[in-house]
């Protein structure tokens, strides 16, 4: 008898602590933009007009970077929303290169990546015949499409 | 022969002496004091039942915390089962919970506020220069 009630408890607390969780992971995916709060919108806003054409993971994603914008220094908030709607066109596969390159770069040498940073910094501060030069030089780094200067 | 026929004298004899003992002790087990009576009784109730089922403090001294452990597993394997999948759940859990923090610390927010824009990241030519250089 004293089992059974022991045991009715602890289903009971399992079925509670189970039914927050998934609630939780729900939370998240497929929010139309009129649901979201005021700060997701700030963070979201360059993507308020595509927000509702958006399949439900790509808007869990972007959930994701408004829940950590708010850790991020100023200078790197504008760097995030000045990039999202060009992040948002990107194919899945564009994207998930990139995280993966991203975590390549993260583990370079210091002196490797200031000397990326520094070629970079050099192109968006460039003449867009200056650019097609730094392109044709580094095809490696700034690829052969224009970049947009962000 | 002759030796067999020996041996089973010494037998034979034996078996007297030990009546003899056997009827000795009868004999002067009634005169005994009642006190011995009663402590020679108490300890051969006790040794028999020691014999019966062995005492915890042997049980205690020998595999004790593994009988204790196990009895109280007989009576309550259901509680312990239903507990044991309870805390594998939980843990499990709050594994792929902290699994996921790191994630999102790692995620595609600090990409986008990285130093070099995604467009960077996304070009092949700079993936090849990346494994190079990460080569070296």
């Amino acid at each position: 008898m004293v089992v059974r009630k022991y045991a009715a408890i602890i289903i009971y607390v399992l079925m509670s602590f189970l039914h927050t969780h998934i609630a939780n992971a729900e939370d998240t995916t497929g929010k139309p933009w009129a649901t979201l709060n005021d700060e997701q919108r700030i963070v979201l806003a360059p993507l308020a007009d595509e927000w509702d054409s958006l399949r439900p993971w790509q808007r869990e994603r972007m959930l994701e970077i408004a829940h950590d914008y708010p850790k991020m220094s100023p200078d790197r908030q504008e760097r995030v929303q000045q990039r999202l709607s060009s992040w948002s066109r990107m194919t899945p596969f564009e994207r998930e290169n990139a995280r993966k390159r991203y975590q390549q770069f993260k583990s370079l040498p210091p002196e490797k990546k200031e000397e990326i940073r520094k070629k970079w910094q050099e192109y968006r501060n460039s003449t867009p015949e200056k650019r097609q030069e730094l392109r044709t030089q580094h095809p490696e780094i700034f690829g052969t499409e224009d970049l947009s200067a962000k | 022969m002759q030796t067999y026929n020996e041996d089973q004298a010494i037998s034979m004899r034996d078996q007297e002496i030990a009546k003899n003992i056997a009827s000795l002790l009868n004999t002067n087990a009634i005169n005994i004091d009642a006190k011995i009576a009663s402590k020679l009784s108490y300890g051969r109730q006790k040794a028999l039942a020691n014999m019966a089922t062995p005492s915890s403090r042997l049980a205690l001294s020998q595999h004790g915390v593994l009988r204790l452990l196990g009895d109280y597993w007989h009576q309550h394997r259901l509680l312990i089962t239903f507990m044991m999948c309870g805390l594998g759940i939980v843990a499990l859990l709050l594994l792929q919970n902290s699994s996921n923090q790191d994630d999102t610390e790692q995620g595609d927010a600090f990409l986008l506020a990285s130093d070099l824009p995604p467009e960077i990241y996304s070009n092949e030519g700079f993936g090849t220069w990346l494994s190079e250089n990460t080569q070296q």
